[in-house]
């Protein structure tokens, strides 16, 4: 398949949160100690660097020339991806390419955001095309309120079925020591009665903004095998955008053109017919509630237009027959930047047998997505075993 | 540079710097939207691209994402269309072309326009959850000729037909 | 096992007019009055376009995202792309990666800037250090500045030399009118000691190339020229850098793609330099092993190996430049063979360095 197989060999992430303690440097190199430290590599490691973040929310310009020196890329080639909200799995793919490939042996991935340190609503208003849709956009809400209305249009999905993905997420997170949003009492109840932000969505269906870093070692099959005792190959990657505008996608969420797209192309490659089988874990980049089923949808988890049901029945629980988000997920924590990179090292540290509190019993397949811009989809499916090529 | 130590971190010692980052642009609206929204400041239409395929997109565009090809004929669309995705917004929302908070709480929404392919967002009049709804009739209401100045805000909203 | 691997070919080639302000055109029709050039000269439509690199920076362009400018001309509602934020020769090394682990085999890489439309003051300034540097209100000038006076206080170059470059490189240009010497040493003051014709000027850019895998190759009429290696190095950022008048990573990133290539500096028929201020050229030049002082600048002046096309002076914008030499360089590999090495930047001060060697040619077509 790819000239060189290659996997996840270590990962770091910071405490996410809000992170008055750390300048955003600060913050990125946290996590990049945490992911060589834990294999007891350092920088000298490492051949190249790939940095993912957005740079409106901040307002820094060419962050990853400023902070080269905490990313560790000086004297290296340092790549700089930007992708929006799915920029983290765009820079873990780019890592992969650039393994794959055969330019690099070791490559590490940074992503990291601190919106505190920013307006975030201003940032997002630039997301907006400014000739055709800044003089009436409604934010980041606005639109995924929209989206959610047709997505529950198409599948009846309901308020209480959101809020349970809403609950599940936030206790999720109770067992990850990273998390931002963590609420071991939350209950539908609560996440009905929270504020309505825009019909459908109530604040505690939203995502939260958070500081946050994270950063992953992909390695070459030559090193893999010595830098971790079970490396997280990767299977298959794909990346699939939309077309320029908001409103171009007919079904927005409800049919996402991208995401079934990724995912088509990702099974394919990675040899999976029925993924709720054949996938051990997900970790599904879901900026709202109603998103999350939605996603599910599209990537076959169940019929589309049933993913009521996968909450319902229980069936992406921890307990379930296929566990998504352990981690509490974007709902429970989103550095932009790193948002997507998170969803990639949760899924490698599951299949590493490395999740902690969250890791999932057997893990030989895991998936992770991420999501941005307009629709835009970055996938990357991992498994314990090396693949052929 | 060594990671400090969260735990060892005086709190009473975080410093913030308050700081105004300043962007200022001047954006070409270009051939495509600069006949559009001639059109619509002195016609009040509404002027979508269409390629030989008849794929029709609005906003109008040089390239239809759908077929690849080059979007070289003027369409009429709407006035009139459906709700393909809405909403009513009750955070507080800082208009990026007015600098002012908009007033909340208001209807938003994703508009097919009749004769479009594709949608865009704009204003409801209608801020009642429960009157708005994916496939609801909508119409464009425009601003009075005189005080129509060539932006996507010369349509003032969009307002429920049904 | 002995699996065959694809190298990168590219086969298409486009640039928009590049001028002051190109207020006719937006951003995306810019980046498409690029590519469909280059989609016509690969003699393939954007329907077999399965994806594509970009290069743009969200601060320039105004948007956060600012790829999503151009989503729709370079694949569509399912094309696969990615964008990275610095030169576009950035985009081209990571589009070859893309390909050559046969993720991708017919692509787009494209860059594209309008400098018109921003207030380059205000988004230099974003690039500097909020916490230290940004309360004195700098932007690049004055860093280029502070490098060309210790440049010149070596007594290796002088501001003479740097407006001879100007006037040479500016009589390669397309789109630029030529200056004398006289007429840049003449230009207004910025920072001491540059002067405004010191700087390449702010221009409304997009470069586009049609790349593949050695199968689509094969198949397309196309004359081709492959995209033999590549390599990148950071340097410190400026204020952590011992000495900011010399470009030791440009050297390294070169030494590295040249060890990939199998090549050396005397193997190259063409060295295309990018940097936006005169005295930065000398400074990568003498840091290739080019030379030194004034026999370096008479090298530069009237080697015709050396920038031929005049790079970033000769008229071009942040991120566009690297690939528009790309372009400019494929252009002459077609015509007369041989081999090229492109050099881009990124960052303040000559801070990241790009390197692309190319072949192509006689020997190509002919394969």
């Amino acid at each position: 398949m790819s000239r060189v197989a290659s996997a996840i060999v270590a990962t770091g992430q910071t405490e996410h949160g809000r992170r008055l303690d750390t300048s955003m440097a600060e913050l990125a190199r946290e996590a990049i100690d945490r992911c060589l430290d834990s294999r007891g590599l350092s920088l000298q490691d490492v051949d190249a660097v790939v940095a993912g973040n957005m740079e409106m929310f901040e307002g820094i310009y060419l962050v990853d020339q400023l902070f080269v020196g905490a990313l560790g890329a000086i004297g290296k080639p340092l790549y700089k991806l930007n992708t929006g909200g799915t920029v983290g799995a765009s820079t873990a793919l780019a890592c992969y390419h650039l393994v794959a490939s055969g330019r690099h042996e070791r490559v590490l991935g940074v992503g990291f955001q601190k919106q505190s340190d920013g307006s975030t609503q201003a940032a997002i208003t630039t997301v907006g095309d400014p000739v055709w849709e800044r003089a009436v956009m409604a934010g980041a809400i606005g639109n995924f309120a929209s989206m959610a209305s047709t997505y529950i249009a198409e599948s009846g999905v309901t308020p209480e079925q959101a809020a349970k993905v809403a609950v599940l997420a936030r206790r999720n997170a109770c067992r990850n020591p990273y998390a931002h949003l963590r609420m071991p009492d939350i209950t539908v109840e609560q996440v009905l009665e929270s504020e309505m932000l825009a019909y459908p969505i109530h604040r505690l269906d939203m995502c939260p903004s958070s500081d946050g870093a994270c950063a992953i070692l992909m390695a070459a099959e030559d090193v893999a095998g010595d830098l971790a005792d079970r490396p997280a190959w990767v299977h298959s990657v794909a990346t699939v955008h939309d077309q320029q505008y908001m409103g171009d996608s007919p079904k927005r969420l409800a049919v996402m053109r991208s995401l079934r797209g990724a995912a088509a192309k990702a099974y394919k490659l990675a040899g999976i017919d029925y993924p709720l089988r054949q996938l051990d874990v997900a970790e599904v980049y879901e900026p709202a509630s109603y998103a999350l089923l939605a996603m599910c949808e599209n990537l076959g988890f169940c019929a589309m237009g049933d993913g009521g049901r996968l909450i319902d029945e229980g069936i992406i629980t921890m307990e379930g027959q296929l566990p998504v988000n352990p981690s509490g997920g974007v709902l429970s924590t989103n550095p932009v930047g790193a948002t997507a990179m998170i969803r990639v090292a949760e899924a490698a540290s599951q299949v590493m047998g490395e999740a902690g509190e969250h890791q999932i019993e057997q893990v030989h397949r895991a998936l992770a997505t991420g999501y941005g811009g307009n629709a835009w989809t970055d996938m990357m499916i991992l498994g314990d075993e090396r693949p052929s090529r | 540079m060594s990671t400090p130590d969260p735990r060892q971190f005086d709190r009473e010692q975080a410093r913030r710097i308050e700081q105004q980052v300043t962007l200022q642009y001047r954006f070409a609206a270009g051939t495509y939207a600069s006949r559009f929204f001639a059109a619509l400041r002195d016609e009040g239409k509404i002027l979508a691209s269409r390629d030989r395929e008849g794929n029709v997109m609005m906003p109008p565009r040089p390239v239809c994402g759908l077929s690849g090809l080059p979007m070289d004929e003027w369409v009429e669309v709407g006035p009139d269309g459906v709700l393909a995705g809405c909403t009513v917004v009750y955070v507080p929302f800082i208009d990026p072309m007015t600098g002012s908070q908009r007033p909340v709480p208001y209807g938003f929404g994703l508009v097919r326009l009749t004769g479009a392919d594709t949608s865009i967002y704009h204003l409801l009049d209608e801020t009642d959850p429960a009157k708005i709804g994916v496939g609801k009739r909508v119409e464009a209401v425009f601003k009075p000729a005189a005080e129509r100045t060539g932006s996507l805000a010369d349509i003032r909203h969009f307002r429920l037909l049904d | 096992m002995s699996t065959t691997h694809s190298n990168t070919w590219i086969v298409g080639l486009g640039e928009a007019r590049t001028a002051a302000r190109r207020d006719d055109l937006a951003l995306n029709e810019l980046a498409w009055e690029a590519i469909a050039p280059a989609l016509r000269d690969a003699g393939v439509t954007l329907s077999q376009i399965t994806g594509a690199v970009t290069a743009s920076q969200d601060f320039w362009d105004g948007r956060t995202i600012s790829s999503m400018n151009v989503n729709e001309l370079v694949g569509g509602a399912t094309g696969s792309e990615a964008k990275v934020a610095a030169d576009g020769t950035q985009a081209l090394a990571y589009a070859a990666a893309r390909i050559e682990d046969g993720d991708q085999h017919l692509n787009l890489v494209l860059a594209h800037a309008k400098e018109s439309q921003g207030d380059v003051h205000s988004i230099e300034l974003a690039a500097f250090d909020p916490f230290f540097e940004r309360q004195l209100d700098p932007d690049e000038c004055v860093l280029a500045a502070m490098q060309a006076q210790q440049l010149y206080a070596t007594g290796r170059f002088t501001a003479e030399h740097a407006a001879r470059v100007v006037s040479a490189f500016r009589a390669r240009s397309q789109v630029l009118e030529p200056l004398g010497v006289e007429q840049v040493l003449a230009s207004a003051a910025t920072a001491t000691p540059l002067r405004e014709l010191d700087r390449a000027p702010l221009m409304d850019a997009a470069a586009a190339l049609v790349v593949c895998d050695d199968l689509v190759a094969d198949q397309l009429a196309a004359q081709r020229v492959r995209v033999v290696a590549s390599s990148s190095r950071t340097s410190a950022y400026w204020s952590q850098r011992a000495c900011i008048h010399d470009a030791p990573e440009a050297a390294a990133a070169a030494t590295d793609a040249l060890g990939l290539a199998g090549w050396s500096m005397d193997d190259l028929d063409v060295i295309e330099l990018n940097a936006p201020y005169a005295h930065q050229y000398l400074i990568l030049a003498s840091a290739l092993g080019l030379g030194d002082g004034e026999q370096l600048v008479e090298r530069m002046e009237s080697d015709p190996k050396l920038s031929p096309s005049g790079g970033w002076l000769a008229g071009s914008a942040s991120g566009v430049a690297g690939l528009r030499s790309v372009v400019d360089a494929v252009a002459r590999l077609r015509e007369s063979g041989g081999r090229a090495l492109v050099h881009a930047t990124t960052g303040l001060c000559l801070q990241s360095h790009h390197v692309v060697l190319l072949e192509g040619g006689a020997q190509e077509a002919s394969r």
